[in-house]
């Protein structure tokens, strides 16, 4: 297994410098570009277009400053923010931790939600639990994320005078207070996670349910709870987790909405603020960092089968 | 076409959006007091009625001051940098107006409206003119650096102002207002003095503006390179933490040069970028003062009855602009048709909710220097800004175009949903007049890159940029070497009278030469207005002493004064 996850990093390689092209050429796609943006906005910051961009490395050609970027890159050091010239990777240090601990809080709450209703659904087949829990995912994959967490900031407000505290706090000063205000967004995230996880387990459910080796379990005198549990759901999990890797770019997608409403200081908000001002270091640095951790939690995902089921191997 | 009947369909598609977009949209409000310039944002305009002198209840008690407490406010996003000598941007002008003074301020008071801008000083004493060409201004003597190293509490001086005006001049993208500066002498630690090559009316003003010359520190940005790490100044509040896209944290400068201010212990800015977040927390009582979006605004009044609502018209330039360096809008009769094409007034009722003002060249909320059109000072260019569609299709038709003129309108979604209803209801008024529009709205970053400054075909509109000064504007948009100017306009009668009026000492007579310029700049059509949407500030009872201006979140100075009574 050691070989196969240390062959599946070294595969990532071609895949990130892949990465890395698309990004870079796909930003500078966009029309309008940062020096026409700064001096638009603010003339006189410079006392030209040529000299802002000699200034911001801008006037060397696409493939030289690709070379540089890069170079850069596996030096850990992803530059300066064009805008606010501060560097990349001490924002990301910052930020990426809180926008990672939403995510994987998404992820715990979305499994909390859909796998006993997911496993509920199967074991009460086409009754009136199971159309209420399969109409509950489907209305969960539906409702937007953003409207979803406009509607819990704006109503209690307008019905109570309450809302969520506005005030983020890191985890490391009060993690009661992180996690009351990590809370509400990560639900929210977990709503179309749930939606998602909870219809793939209660088919994966269903289909466990109808081996012979369940038939034999229970044969064999095992309780409900052991067939349950140690037969039915660990196999039928295979599945969900290969979802749950398919839904980390959602997750991230989502973060960059309920960051920006939730006050919270992720990656999210950062590459919106970039994008809107062509920061096209940032915006590369983020995708980076975005694209690496889609690597990597597929490469988890498939070692994790290993785990969850004895009999996968990989093989050398 | 019943125009009548059209526009009422209009507006009631307008509220349904309005609700939509509070739900779903709003995407750039500047947060605390309405919007910012280049920021400006759709939500927190249109309202309830044009400006005018704050209503009184809670903001206008006489109490003795209380002390103590921390204000909680919001602003919208991260600024640039924490320097404002760097960028115009008005989150980085207005978080600078916590820690850095001026000269001279923008004062405040019950009885001043928001959109009277006039000067009090700030650090300065005194000031005096004793020719046309110089201003001399005395120092307060008591006025120190806070208690931070490096400056630890050290005596300000005349050597500071001359050490900031020299980098203001060096380095700020608004150097060009103070351009008439010939130097700066400082015969003694508490006497500045500026000279000027001309008369300079607004001299005053831009010491005073929260655009221009803020005071720092030599042996920070000596030491750091600019003023973008730390910020330490002789401003009432010193910044004790800044958490990007999360919060400032500012407490007291107990050092303050105004006895007993601030009254407060500290404020906290929230950066809340989601305009119903904000909205919802000034609901909750969890923001203390923030802007209300007009769609807001009556549940707000429902859910707070004792809260004070401040409306307000802003200084942004809305308009029409165009390339007139070639044709077909190098011809005026093109440009007055298009501007005598806009229903300002439609432009008011429907995109703003009846709340707004219709704008003259100087823009509506520049109260002390706009001349309203229907004001008979404004003697025949009146009708270059009224409503004539028969009159506008003839202009078009004897400039050649008889059977209209196809060209394309320019905008940016970028503004928010107001701003895209704006431009909406201008191509449709503007087809009415026989220009076979094509709408081509784009998004916010190639707008600024291309529209904004100038490369662009046919026409366009929407929100402009920001000034709090005529002088500012005219030269700006108007003057034949101004680099903002995004209609190329190279008009030497322009250029002399915003000289003649820079150069006018006499505030009545300089109004007269403002008032020829709005007549002259109407009549030309460079720039036709549009209508402007009223701003509100919600202020919650607890929170006294706060009298909001229309220069909005550039200028945070009114933290000094303000102070909470929670009982």
């Amino acid at each position: 297994m050691r070989a196969y996850a240390l062959r599946r990093v070294i595969l990532a390689a071609p895949t990130l410098l892949g990465v890395t092209i698309i990004l870079f050429a796909l930003v500078r796609m966009l029309p309008g570009d940062a020096v026409q943006q700064i001096l638009g906005e603010y003339p006189g910051y410079a006392s030209d277009e040529d000299a802002l961009r000699k200034e911001l490395g801008l006037d060397k050609p696409i493939p030289q400053q690709y070379l540089s970027w890069v170079g850069h890159v596996v030096r850990l050091d992803l530059g300066e923010s064009l805008q606010t010239k501060r560097p990349i990777v001490d924002e990301l240090r910052m930020r990426a931790p809180v926008t990672f601990e939403l995510g994987i809080l998404a992820i715990f709450l979305g499994l909390c939600i859909s796998i006993p209703i997911g496993v509920l659904s199967a074991l009460k087949q086409d009754s009136l639990a199971d159309y209420a829990a399969r109409t509950l995912s489907v209305g969960m994959l539906a409702i937007p994320g953003f409207w979803l967490a406009t509607l819990v900031i704006t109503l209690p407000s307008i019905w109570w005078q309450w809302t969520p505290s506005p005030t983020y706090t890191r985890f490391t000063e009060d993690p009661v207070a992180n996690l009351g205000h990590m809370f509400l967004p990560a639900l929210i995230l977990a709503t179309a996670l749930s939606g998602t996880l909870m219809r793939v387990t209660r088919t994966e459910m269903i289909n466990v349910m109808r081996q012979d080796y369940i038939r034999t379990a229970r044969a064999k005198g095992l309780s409900n709870y052991v067939v349950l549990i140690r037969h039915s759901l660990r196999n039928a999990f295979i599945p969900v987790i290969t979802v749950i890797g398919l839904q980390v770019p959602v997750i991230i997608g989502g973060s960059v909405i309920l960051e920006n409403i939730f006050t919270i200081p992720g990656t999210g908000r950062y590459l919106l603020e970039a994008i809107s001002k062509r920061d096209y270091p940032v915006i590369q640095g983020i995708n980076l960092l975005l694209a690496l951790v889609v690597i990597f939690t597929n490469i988890a995902v498939d070692l994790s089968y290993s785990i969850i089921d004895p009999r996968i191997r990989y093989s050398r | 076409m019943d125009t009548e009947n059209y526009w009422k369909r209009r507006t009631s598609r307008r509220k349904v959006l309005a609700g939509f977009s509070a739900l779903a949209s709003a995407p750039v409000v500047a947060s605390i007091v309405g919007c910012g310039g280049d920021d400006d944002d759709d939500d927190t305009s249109g309202g309830s009625t044009t400006s005018g002198t704050p209503q009184s209840s809670n903001t206008t008690t006489a109490a003795t001051p209380k002390t103590g407490g921390t204000i909680q406010t919001t602003i919208i996003g991260d600024p640039p940098t924490l320097d404002p000598f760097l960028n115009l941007s008005y989150r980085s002008q207005g978080v600078a107006s916590f820690v850095y003074s001026r000269l001279f301020q923008i004062d405040t008071g019950p009885n001043i409206e928001p959109g009277d801008l006039r000067v009090s000083p700030d650090v300065a004493a005194s000031s005096e003119q004793p020719d046309k060409m110089q201003f001399t201004v005395k120092l307060n003597p008591g006025v120190k650096w806070q208690n931070v190293a490096p400056v630890n509490g050290r005596p300000f001086t005349s050597a500071d102002v001359k050490y900031s005006f020299e980098r203001f001049m060096a380095k700020s993208p608004n150097r060009t207002a103070l351009s008439p500066v010939t130097s700066l002498e400082t015969p003694d630690d508490h006497t500045v003095i500026f000279k000027t090559s001309m008369p300079m009316a607004p001299l005053a003003f831009y010491l005073a503006s929260p655009t221009h010359l803020y005071l720092m520190p030599r042996e920070v940005i000596e030491a750091d390179g600019d003023a973008s790490k730390r910020m330490i100044g002789t401003g009432p509040l010193i910044l004790e933490e800044y958490q990007p896209s999360a919060i400032f944290k500012w407490k007291k400068n107990p050092d303050y040069h105004v006895a007993g201010q601030p009254y407060v212990d500290g404020a906290t800015w929230i950066i809340i970028a989601d305009t119903a977040t904000a909205t919802a927390n000034l609901r909750s009582g969890k923001l203390d003062i923030a802007g209300i979006p007009s769609a807001d605004l009556d549940s707000m009044k429902q859910a707070n009855k004792n809260m004070t609502v401040v409306p307000f018209t802003g200084f942004t330039c809305n308009s029409l602009w165009f390339d007139i360096t070639k044709p077909p809008f190098n011809d005026i009769r093109v440009r007055q048709a298009a501007s005598m094409a806009i229903d300002r007034k439609g432009l008011v009722d429907a995109a703003y909710n009846g709340k707004g003002a219709i704008q003259n060249i100087v823009p509506a909320g520049y109260s002390a220097w706009t001349l309203p059109v229907d004001d008979p000072k404004m003697g025949d260019s009146k009708q270059y800004l009224e409503h004539n569609v028969k009159k506008a299709k003839e202009l078009l038709a004897s400039a050649g175009h008889t059977g209209g003129l196809t060209t394309t309108l320019s905008g940016t979604t970028g503004y928010g949903a107001t701003n895209n209803q704006v431009m909406e209801l201008l191509a449709e008024m503007l087809k009415e007049a026989n220009f076979n529009i094509t709408l081509n709205m784009k998004e916010y970053a190639a707008h600024i890159a291309t529209t904004f400054v100038g490369k662009f075909d046919g026409m366009a509109g929407g929100v402009g940029s920001t000034f709090f000064e005529p002088d500012d504007m005219f030269t700006s948009l108007y003057f034949s070497t101004s680099p903002r100017r995004n209609t190329l306009v190279n008009d030497p009668k322009a250029d002399a009278l915003i000289l003649k009026q820079r150069q006018e000492l006499d505030v009545n007579a300089r109004k007269e030469v403002i008032n020829e310029m709005q007549r002259y700049f109407a009549e030309q059509a460079y720039l036709p207005p549009l209508a402007a949407g009223t701003s509100f500030v919600g202020i919650h009872p607890w929170l006294k002493n706060v009298y909001p201006k229309a220069t909005g979140a550039y200028d945070s100075s009114w933290i000094a004064k303000a102070w909470l009574d929670r009982s």
